[in-house]
């Protein structure tokens, strides 16, 4: 099978409207972007070019001095040390980004910035990040890391795809507490979330206003857009609307998408024969099948 | 005696069963003995490991080459590459020239980087190379930092008579050597006549000209980022930190790289005063291996040897001809056709594939991504490495159990809003066989297939080589 061309979609009435801007500012790629987190932004920027909307980027690194005024903010994950760097710049852009966030712009922060961007992240023995607090979350450092494939199932409607799936790899050592305000944004099928309490990230928007000031903290990295392209239409209309432009976004051609995203569910889901040993056995068994694949 | 000879007799039959299994017969003796590890290495001297993120089997290969020409006999080594302590046992079990009570044999053995505690005690090593750390198989470390903490506790427990062998290119290294209390040697790309300046201009200078550097490692010093200068050797090369100053450690060994041509021939040169003492004159060798990543391991395959008492002389021209490991951009001819097998397992090794797929020119490239706990569970790794140089070439085809994920990463591999993937054909085929002969027909005679594949991925693509006749068998 053959990839067809995503941009084959009808963008017409995209043309016709006059051409839609979207700003999408990627913070601390030095930093953050340890997951393939670039493609979180190759996706929005392509998907978004592919409905004729012109795309700014703007990339604010660790010693940029102010924060772009931006219609949608993405940060990525990284390590612990990473992390405290991030804090300090934070401290001269935070106020501005939550500014930003007041005014509408839309936010995805991935594992190691979902934990920057919440309240504070305690590293146990070490010493507590402070956050700027755009996502209300608390995170704790457990001694287990919390490693593998995720499937879980979006709760909001307001995606109008309340019980959709959506995949995504999770590698974290941070045990993260939402908000009494704050929904999650997925309930767990197989894996861990946010601490092995069902939930999975979070999800925020201000009251009545649609997706305007739309955010989303996860720790699904992978990454997380390519294969799910439904998540990312909806950030992308959300940036969208912080302006008041239309959000309609045509079609596209995602077949490819939705395969890779339901061969990892059919994957996850499908037990091996190792499962239906008893564990003490299993445990015997299986380093011996890593090692030689039986 | 009985654990050595029940593990011999199970390679034996996983053999005959069609299995690799190179860690079996390790693992067997270790429930029968689990002294026998300490036992059989007790025969061995001087023991060289070689740990490091990218590049242990190569160099690992070379150092055993040098040896070899040096020495009159090949030394124990794990040429399979299997680094983890099993995979070692089995090696020295497979190995008859080790032996209760014979004379001690040399050994060159890559250990698997949070393998390296567990074996320290048993090994003993005189010489440890360690050549980088980079980011790779984070499901399994968690992070850099995690492995580099360990490495501090693990090379706490060398030998007093032990001596490192580093890369002074990457900072992380450098970290390390100052927290360790050994004799350091290091190697690293030479600085190509720049006249001595202040870490802040060098760094301001190479800011300039270098694409945008993520992922780049903190300065030993201050721990803010350095900056690497723009002629770099896969992903590392010489350093400055434009916070506090720091700039590189002087060299023991510094290498540079010469022309390389299509065959993946390329000529290197070696300056520094480990190898002045016994000339004064820059020394050259001309190794079968492509990519600046083998410069680094040859000048670290060198600096081992030389700590062993080999002379420079010996240990460059032993070098000559070298040839690369299983599946680092090992040439196989089939008809008249060749084939490039090239394992991708992380970012600096994404990198270094596509580096030489520029050189080598392939009418076809054959992409196995593939998930199991030996390739490593999260591939998101594919996305953090450029990939617009494969762009040129003509017929792209991705396999393996994860290859949704890698028709993924070149769909969204564009500027525009038309994907790069409409102009030209990326194809799916899960079945390796049916892929690679595809992929294969695409050739034309005298052309070149690449393969760039994880490590299992790779392994099926070698057995189907392995099953036409094509490939010598996998080295045991």
């Amino acid at each position: 099978m053959t990839s067809a061309a995503m941009a084959a979609a009808d963008v017409g009435d995209d043309v016709a409207a006059g051409s839609r801007h979207l700003r999408i500012v990627h913070l601390f790629p030095d930093l953050l972007s340890v997951y393939g987190d670039a493609g979180n932004i190759q996706a929005l920027v392509v998907r978004s070019r592919a409905r004729g909307i012109v795309v700014e980027r703007a990339v604010v690194l660790a010693d940029t001095p102010r924060l772009p005024s931006g219609d949608l903010y993405v940060i990525g994950g990284g390590q612990d040390r990473d992390q405290m760097q991030v804090e300090r710049s934070l401290q001269r852009i935070g106020d501005a980004l939550t500014r930003e966030v007041g005014e509408g712009a839309a936010v995805l922060a991935v594992c190691g910035g979902y934990q920057s961007l919440g309240v504070e992240y305690r590293i146990l023995g070490e010493r507590t990040i402070r956050g700027p607090g755009v996502l209300d979350v608390r995170t704790v450092s457990g001694s287990k890391r919390l490693v593998g494939p995720v499937v879980a199932h979006l709760e909001d409607p307001i995606f109008g795809l309340p019980g959709r799936t959506i995949v995504g790899f999770e590698n974290h050592a941070g045990r993260t507490t939402i908000g009494p305000e704050s929904t999650a944004l997925a309930r767990v099928e197989i894996g861990h979330g946010n601490d092995d309490d069902g939930t999975e990230g979070v999800l925020e928007r201000p009251g009545a206003r649609g997706l305007q000031g739309l955010r989303i903290g996860t720790y699904l990295h992978g990454p997380l857009l390519p294969r799910n392209p439904h998540l990312g239409d909806v950030l992308i209309a959300a940036g969208l609307s912080r302006t008041g432009q239309p959000t309609n976004l045509a079609p596209l051609d995602d077949r490819d998408e939705w395969a890779a995203h339901d061969r990892q569910i059919e994957r996850c889901r499908k037990r091996t024969w190792t499962d239906r040993l008893p564990r003490r056995v299993r445990r015997m068994v299986e380093p011996a099948r890593n090692l030689i694949g039986f | 005696v009985l654990a050595t000879e029940a593990a011999r007799v199970v390679g034996t039959l996983a053999r005959l069963t069609g299995h690799r299994g190179t860690a079996l017969p390790g693992m067997v003796a270790e429930r029968i003995d689990p002294t026998i590890l300490t036992e059989l290495a007790a025969g061995l001297d001087p023991v060289i490991v070689v740990l490091g993120t990218n590049g242990k089997t190569t160099t690992t290969r070379l150092i055993a080459t040098i040896l070899e020409q040096v020495q009159g006999a090949a030394p124990v080594t794990n040429r399979s590459g299997a680094n983890l302590r099993q995979g070692i046992a089995s090696a020295l079990i497979n190995d008859p020239s080790v032996r209760r009570g014979g004379p001690r044999v040399p050994a060159v053995l890559e250990v698997d980087e949070l393998a390296f505690g567990g074996v320290v005690a048993a090994l003993r090593p005189r010489v440890v190379v360690i050549l980088n750390l980079l980011r790779d198989q984070l499901d399994r470390y968690g992070e850099i930092d995690r492995v580099e903490r360990r490495w501090r506790q693990d090379f706490a427990r060398l030998p007093t008579t032990a001596v490192l062998v580093a890369c002074a290119d990457d900072p992380r290294l450098e970290s390390l050597a100052r927290a360790v209390d050994r004799p350091v040697l290091r190697f690293g790309l030479a600085a190509s006549g720049r006249p001595p300046a202040d870490a802040r201009s060098l760094a301001d200078a190479w800011a300039a000209d270098a694409p945008s550097q993520l992922d780049v490692p903190g300065c030993p010093s201050c721990g803010e980022r350095v900056v690497f200068s723009p002629e770099s050797c896969g992903g590392l090369a010489d350093w400055a930190c434009p916070s506090c100053g720091t700039i590189r450690a002087e060299l023991d060994l510094g290498v540079t790289v010469g022309p390389a041509d299509a065959s993946g021939t390329q000529a290197l040169s070696f300056v520094g005063r480990a190898v002045e003492a016994d000339s004064p004159h820059p020394r050259s060798v001309s190794i079968g291996l492509s990519g600046s990543a083998a410069a680094h391991d040859a000048a670290a395959a060198i600096l081992a040897a030389l700590s062993i008492g080999v002379t420079p002389a010996a240990a460059i021209a032993a070098l000559d001809g070298a040839t690369p490991a299983f599946g680092r951009l090992e040439d196989v001819a089939i008809g008249d056709k060749h084939v490039v097998l090239t394992l991708a397992k992380n970012p600096a090794s994404l990198a270094q594939a596509t580096e030489a797929a520029v050189i080598r020119r392939p009418d076809a490239l054959l992409i196995g991504l593939s998930d199991k706990p030996a390739d490593g569970r999260d591939v998101s790794w594919i996305w953090d490495a450029a990939l617009e140089r494969l762009r040129s070439i003509p017929s792209v085809t991705v396999t393996g159990s994860r290859a949704d994920d890698m028709m993924l990463r070149f769909k969204y591999d564009t500027d525009d809003a038309v994907p790069a993937i409409v102009g030209r054909r990326v194809e799916i085929d899960r079945s390796v066989d049916r892929a690679f002969d595809a992929s294969l027909g695409r050739v034309r005679p005298g052309g070149t297939l690449m393969v760039l594949a994880t490590y299992t991925a790779l392994l099926g693509i070698r057995g189907l080589l392995e099953r036409r006749g094509a490939a010598p068998v996998l080295p045991r």
